[in-house]
């Protein structure tokens, strides 16, 4: 796999590119604004983009901004985004404007090469991630306000790696279960739920994270 | 009775006594003999003549115990004897009066004008050289010609002889007599004109006043001219036209009773404002006291002014407490040495009428003025206090940054580096090395998580860039007892109202019980310029204080409706 790496703060971008390619990753370009990221994404062409929201000049939302351009011109090439922040409107946000090939993860994740790689592996594979930690807060509050009750523990925890943008064969994959199993996890889910199943992994997604944000 | 009262007192005496032996000295001579006083010889124009100069000395002594006026008095005194000088040069009087009376007897209408002109204030530098020259031409001339001229000689029979006689020079007396004569008309219609542009830079209500005194004045250099240009058409030196004496002698009694009138004024004002204020006292409504003024001064606009010493700096300030630029000129009111208010108007009135409002409106002005201090004092309190607010919101945002741009940074690096030293070479599972770096990433990992939420306790992202309602939203989301959120706040509000709302909230819920309970809530809306945020179930309510200052810093208010439950209105005008 190929990627691009944009942020600001050298250290990190420079410690982020070996700790990749110590893993395998090939990373094509550093980069430290949006403008050099452009040219780096079209001259490169890397598999997925990894790119920290605030960049010069503003620091605000010049990688949101960014992410938008190369997904529009390069549809081909994934983008994860990294934040210091949580925020589960931003991701739904994301989500809506992007149809998969986007990721949104918590900065200090990179810390964790394993969910890193995983995510880039989804991302340019055409999946949507989203960072677990802003999921298991939504599932604890619905958990707490009882909206869960009807649920088993297994099904709890397929509805969160879905709603982590998984698809069934990953969630699969993931809990050590059979595809057919999955499947009728979701089924379950959908019909507690009182939720559409839709057969597009993208609709799914944000059927579900709405549901999780809702009251 | 401090010395200089008693300076003046004296001052006054001698005047009075000095006036009293020159008018019965004057009134003998012009009594005595059928010489020509007062230019007639009939007792009618010599009684009226008379009476004029005591009417000017009697003013001008008067004038001599106000200490604005001292020098304009001891001027209308000078002036009372000069004209009464005017009956001295007769044949009936002692050698030493006629020579003075020679003297004397043209000076008084410079020293009219002197005496006006000193009234009005201090004498510019032309003004002071156009008085001199006219004494220069009257009593100088007149002192030089009694040096030359000898009256027996020039067919006086009766006169007595001319003691400062030093030589007789018929032609030098002659050429100094139409000197004087042909500056006369000169010098009294320059005095009168600078009388008469003084009413120009006067204000309105000035001019009202001193108008009397200085049309009279006027007039009178008016009639004094009129003589000498008459003197100098006949080729007489001596004027004996009735008619311009009897202008004279009439005008300068109006004179010495104009004196009388700033005061009669000032007695009409103090009456009128005190029927103001009689008026006023049915209007006590704060403000009430300025437009009274404004209706008798027939100045709408007018209003009254109080000085404030404020924390930084010293300003004027309405009745209302507000500060005030005044639009007109200001009329100070003042007691004593204090100046309680200032009168904001078109015509400012002149001191002392200020000094009789402050004193007959003395209860309404202490009123308002105390009203429009506190109100002050109020609101410089609650600019403070939103001050104070403002700057704790920069200090938690400022704190937020620096720990996201700084510490988080470093945190992030730090766990990178833990993650490549357990790459590479990898050390084996199960190792001491291995076990202590899957330490250090979990430790790492939970001052990330740590920091993450210390930073979003100081100051949401989302409060900042978003707004009230999306930080209420995220709150909600991330807090651990469910709670409903019912929020309608489509537009921003002002960053003040937005905090101080968002941080009692969080304040408020984080201090509750973990209990889960039913119908807990938070509810806000924006209606008008009040924003309404409740508190529904499971707040502490016994505990506001923090809360109430939160609030009331920006003018809010805090209620309990019910068990556990809060409302806040905040005023949010933008």
């Amino acid at each position: 796999m190929r990627v691009v790496i944009a942020d600001d703060e050298v250290l990190l971008r420079e410690g982020l590119a070996r700790l990749l390619t110590e893993v395998g990753v090939e990373v094509v370009a550093l980069v430290g604004d949006q403008h050099s990221l452009a040219r780096a994404v079209a001259l490169d062409r890397p598999d997925v983009a990894i790119v920290d929201i605030k960049m010069p000049p503003t620091h605000t939302d010049e990688g949101l901004v960014a992410a938008a351009e190369i997904r529009r011109l390069h549809p081909q090439v994934g983008a994860l985004l990294l934040s210091h922040y949580l925020d589960s409107r931003y991701a739904v946000g994301l989500l809506e404007r992007h149809l998969g090939g986007i990721g949104y993860l918590l900065k200090e994740r990179v810390s964790n090469i394993h969910v890193l790689v995983d995510a880039l592996q989804r991302v340019a594979e055409g999946e949507s991630v989203i960072d677990p930690t802003i999921i298991s807060r939504l599932m604890t509050r619905q958990r707490r306000s009882g909206r869960l009750d009807e649920l088993t523990d297994r099904e709890r925890d397929v509805l969160a790696l879905m709603a982590e943008g998984m698809s069934n064969a990953r969630i699969a994959e993931s809990l050590a279960l059979s595809g057919k199993t999955v499947e009728r996890h979701v089924g379950h889910i959908f019909d507690k739920l009182g939720l559409a199943e839709s057969p597009d992994q993208h609709r799914r997604v944000l059927a579900v994270l709405a549901w999780l944000r809702g009251r | 009775m401090s010395a200089q009262v008693r300076r003046i007192r004296l001052l006054q005496a001698a005047a009075a006594m000095a006036g009293v032996a020159v008018l019965a000295e004057s009134a003998r001579l012009a009594f005595s003999s059928s010489w020509y006083a007062f230019g007639a010889t009939s007792t009618g124009s010599a009684v009226f003549g008379l009476a004029a100069g005591a009417a000017l000395l009697v003013a001008g002594t008067v004038e001599l115990g106000s200490a604005s006026r001292r020098t304009s008095g001891a001027l209308f005194v000078a002036a009372g004897l000069a004209w009464l000088a005017t009956v001295w040069d007769n044949p009936a009087a002692p050698a030493w009066i006629f020579a003075a009376g020679r003297i004397f007897d043209t000076v008084w209408p410079v020293l009219v004008a002197h005496a006006l002109l000193k009234r009005y204030g201090r004498l510019g530098r032309g003004v002071r050289a156009l008085l001199v020259s006219a004494y220069a031409c009257t009593i100088g001339l007149d002192l030089a010609l009694s040096l030359v001229f000898d009256p027996v000689a020039s067919g006086c029979a009766d006169c007595p002889a001319n003691p400062l006689l030093l030589a007789d020079m018929l032609r030098l007396a002659a050429g100094l007599e139409s000197a004087a004569t042909l500056a006369g008309p000169v010098w009294a219609i320059l005095l009168a004109a600078a009388l008469a542009t003084r009413l120009f830079r006067w204000t309105s209500a000035r001019r009202r006043i001193e108008l009397p005194m200085t049309t009279v004045g006027v007039l009178l250099l008016g009639v004094v001219a009129a003589g000498y240009v008459r003197a100098t058409v006949r080729g007489l030196p001596e004027t004996d036209d009735a008619t311009l004496w009897a202008a004279e002698s009439g005008l300068l009694l109006l004179l010495a009773l104009g004196t009388a009138w700033p005061a009669l004024s000032l007695a009409r004002t103090r009456q009128r404002v005190a029927q103001l204020v009689v008026q006023a006292s049915a209007v006590p409504a704060i403000g009430g006291l300025g437009r009274v003024l404004g209706t008798a001064l027939h100045d709408p606009t007018a209003r009254l002014l109080y000085h404030r010493h404020g924390e930084t700096d010293e300003h004027l300030i309405d009745a209302a407490g507000n500060p005030a630029q005044p639009r007109a000129e200001l009329t100070p009111l003042t007691r004593g040495s204090d100046t309680v208010a200032y009168l904001d108007h078109r015509d400012p009135l002149l001191d002392h009428e200020g000094a009789v409002i402050a004193q007959v409106a003395r209860l309404y002005l202490d009123h308002e003025r105390l009203h429009a201090e506190r109100a002050a004092q109020l609101r410089e309190l609650r600019t403070s206090r939103e001050r104070i607010v403002a700057a704790a919101d920069r200090e938690r945002r400022r704190l937020e940054r620096d720990l996201h741009d700084g510490a988080q940074q470093r945190l992030v690096s730090l766990a990178l580096g833990l993650q490549l030293a357990g790459l590479a070479p990898a050390p084996a599972d199960g190792s001491r090395t291995a076990i202590l770096l899957a330490d250090a990433g979990t430790e790492v990992a939970a001052a990330l998580a740590e920091l993450r939420a210390i930073a979003r306790g100081l100051y949401p992202r989302e409060l900042a860039d978003e707004g009230l309602e999306s930080a209420l939203e995220t709150f909600a989301e991330s807090d651990p007892t469910p709670v409903d959120l019912d929020c309608d706040l489509p537009d921003r509000l002002p960053q003040a109202v937005e905090s101080v709302a968002y941080f009692t909230v969080a304040h408020l819920l984080a201090t509750a019980s973990y209990e889960p309970a039913p119908g807990r809530a938070i509810r806000a809306c924006q209606e008008g310029d009040q924003l309404y945020v409740e508190l529904h179930g499971s707040t502490r309510t016994d505990e506001l204080t923090t809360t109430e200052d939160r609030v009331g810093a920006l003018g809010g208010t805090v209620e309990r409706i019910g068990a556990g439950s809060i409302r806040m209105v905040l005023p949010c005008e933008s």
